[in-house]
């Protein structure tokens, strides 16, 4: 492995088993995550972003969801094969996540500090006063006001965007390695929103973590990240430098949901659409699954899922349109 | 009724209107406590076939205002006019009348839709309200259906059947039943996905341009309201702290929050990102809103006078109103001059 990458995922395949037939969320996805680096996971609802978050850290939802192949390597160790007990020791500390929601994140019978002093007191095992002091500065390192005083408050006494940086305050407390984020700031106002990002940037250069940011707004991925990933019908089908990406984008897919976005400069005109649905997550094409939405299908694009091609440093697109042969 | 009147009246009329919700302790023998002023002083027009974008965060009244204009909540002071006719004194068959001539679409096309019922008899709710034969409401179903791309065999279908960006074309067709003049849009794109985003954008404006319907659009995207809406309304705290027509607005911005806003706006294209202007603070209650301009507790540019005296809106330019000491006509100050180009003001 390369020492550069804090977290490499492989081939990592979760499914919902149904009664009515198996779901293929996630079916093959591999990327790697460097040390210190934010690399956005971009799609639409149902693409599998969210399900490989919860694969990675291991919290699928009880009953049909199984992982069923690949590896997850933070730091060079496969977690898909630890313990429950171990993972729980990994959680928090190694690796942890921020999810979309502040307000069911949180848990409202406890006030923000308690909830707060939990996660410090699984780490530390301090004393009283020395995880009192701590949960005080890890409210100010996300920037709240008066944290003394907020410490005692509950969470429906604090504003959305204050909540969401309490959830920071506690994902971030055992230092982990890696961060994943979840649309942490969809459930914000915009000027909040903007407020949000550039906290995490500063933790991020502060601590040194990596962080996986999942959304599903490009506007996000060109203020937050250094790489981007396209998820599409639970495979990666481009990833590459953002800038390489909203420059030259490789995939068709890419292409059409970037053109698609309208623009805050610029005439006004009809915005570019993609026609028809993605496949059924039951009942996957053979081959390219966006061949049916695309503007330059062919037949060999409907036979075989198209191979990884390289189209510059670091930039990889799954498109039979990019082999030269 | 009301098919004499001349073409300079707009359609809508908002003129000063208020709405304070009464803040109440103690259930049977409360006392009222304050009053949340959600909407305070707001005033526009839109003519027919136009749409006005009405845009702000969380609490700045855009959706009480929006409610007031759908008659579903009575204004404390002011009044609203449709086709000359002040809305809220109307009754029984005018109101009714009213009703379908204006229509909403609403953020969430999971909840807007009764899952007991086919789409064909959602989208004839309000033609049956209205006494249509049979016949003519299957003919009418069809032809909405067809105009918002869908197959009018799917009349047929339960919303469950359908995605989120087909579900928001089946309110749409619901909305258009009754030959509205004027369709409120709540958020009607925010909860789509990126790429249906745009086929529901260009779906709306065909059918502005077929049916010469106007549109309220709340929304908080600045992008959809750019693409969308002829005059543009910024919000803050219940005012309206900036009013121009759409293209003047985003070609020269000029209140410190729609700078803001403008500058929060994350461009999808990495090449581009301008200054930032990242607010401090968070959005004051409006139970208990700051002095004199509500958005000096968060104002870059704030002066002494703008925490004790409420900035007037003022015509800066032909059609473009703001609210903002900054801007007053013999100000003096010269301020305006440095602060009124985008990109002087920086953070």
């Amino acid at each position: 492995m390369s020492t550069d990458n804090v977290l490499e995922v492989r081939d990592l395949a979760t499914y919902f088993f149904l009664r009515r037939g198996v779901v293929k969320a996630v079916d093959g996805v591999s990327f790697d995550l460097k040390r210190g680096e934010v690399l956005g996971l971009v799609g639409e609802s149902g693409c599998g972003k969210s399900l490989t978050a919860l694969s990675i850290m291991r919290l699928l939802p009880k009953g049909s969801a199984r992982t069923v192949r690949g590896e997850v390597r933070l730091a060079g160790e496969n977690i898909l094969t630890r313990s429950p007990r171990e993972m729980r020791e990994i959680r928090g500390r190694r690796i942890s996540m921020i999810l979309q929601d502040p307000q069911t994140s949180l848990n409202p019978v406890f006030s923000v500090g308690e909830q707060l002093r939990e996660a410090i007191f699984r780490r530390t095992r301090g004393s009283k006063a020395e995880i009192m002091k701590e949960a005080v500065a890890a409210l100010r390192r996300v920037e709240i006001a008066a944290p003394g005083e907020r410490i005692a408050q509950f969470p429906h006494q604090m504003s959305g965007g204050m909540k969401q940086r309490v959830v920071g305050a506690i994902s971030i407390s055992g230092y982990p390695q890696v961060l994943i984020a979840d649309e942490p700031t969809t459930a914000l106002d915009v000027t909040i929103q903007l407020q949000y990002l550039k906290l995490l940037k500063r933790l991020q250069a502060e601590t040194g973590m990596a962080i996986l940011f999942i959304t599903h707004d490009f506007g996000v991925v060109a203020r937050m990240c250094n790489r981007v990933a396209v998820m599409y019908a639970g495979r990666i089908v481009e990833c590459g430098p953002v800038a390489r990406i909203f420059q030259q984008p490789s995939h068709p897919y890419t292409q059409a949901l970037i053109a698609s976005v309208p623009e805050m400069s610029g005439a006004v005109g009809r915005l570019t659409t993609i026609d028809g649905q993605p496949p059924s997550l039951m009942d996957l094409p053979l081959g390219c699954r966006f061949a049916a939405r695309c503007a330059h299908a062919q037949a060999r694009c409907r036979d075989a899922y198209p191979s990884t091609f390289t189209v510059g440093p670091e930039h990889v697109a799954d498109c039979w349109r990019l082999d030269s042969q | 009724m009301t098919s004499g009147l001349a073409s300079a009246e707009p359609l809508l009329r908002v003129e000063g209107v208020r709405k304070h919700f009464p803040f109440v302790k103690g259930v049977l023998l409360g006392r009222t406590l304050g009053h949340v002023k959600a909407v305070d002083g707001v005033s526009f027009t839109i003519r027919a076939g136009e749409t006005l974008g009405l845009v702000g965060e969380s609490g700045c009244g855009k959706t009480t205002t929006s409610r007031l204009i759908l008659n579903l909540e009575t204004p404390t002071e002011g009044r609203i006019l449709l086709e000359g006719q002040p809305i809220h004194d109307l009754r029984g068959e005018a109101l009714a009348a009213f009703r379908g001539k204006v229509q909403a679409v609403f953020q969430d096309p999971w909840s807007s839709l009764d899952p007991r019922m086919t789409v064909g008899r959602t989208i004839a709710e309000s033609l049956i309200i209205a006494g249509w034969e049979k016949p003519r409401i299957a003919a009418r179903v069809k032809e909405l259906l067809q105009r918002v791309r869908l197959d009018p065999e799917h009349a047929q279908l339960y919303p469950h059947e359908f995605s989120g960006g087909q579900r928001q074309r089946i309110a749409l067709a619901a909305a258009l039943a009754s030959r509205p003049k004027l369709i409120v849009l709540d958020e009607p794109i925010s909860a789509l996905d990126v790429s249906i985003r745009a086929q529901m954008m260009n779906l709306l404006k065909d059918i502005q341009a077929q049916e010469d319907v106007a549109y309220l659009l709340v929304a908080h995207d600045l992008a959809t309201v750019r693409h969308m809406a002829d005059q543009t309304v910024v919000m803050y705290l219940g005012k309206v702290v900036e009013h121009a027509p759409t293209r003047r607005l985003f070609d020269d911005v000029r209140h410190p929050y729609t700078k803001a806003l403008f500058s929060a706006v994350l461009l999808a294209r990495p090449d581009q990102l301008t200054e930032e202007v990242v607010l401090a603070g968070e959005i004051p209650s409006p139970l208990n809103p700051p002095s004199g301009c509500r958005f000096h507790t968060r104002c870059p540019m704030a002066m002494p006078r703008c925490s004790g005296v409420e900035p007037p809106l003022q015509e800066v330019s032909p059609g473009h109103r703001v609210a903002c000491h900054l801007y007053e006509v013999g100000n003096g100050t010269g301020a305006a001059d440095g602060g009124a180009k985008p990109g002087v003001f920086a953070a």
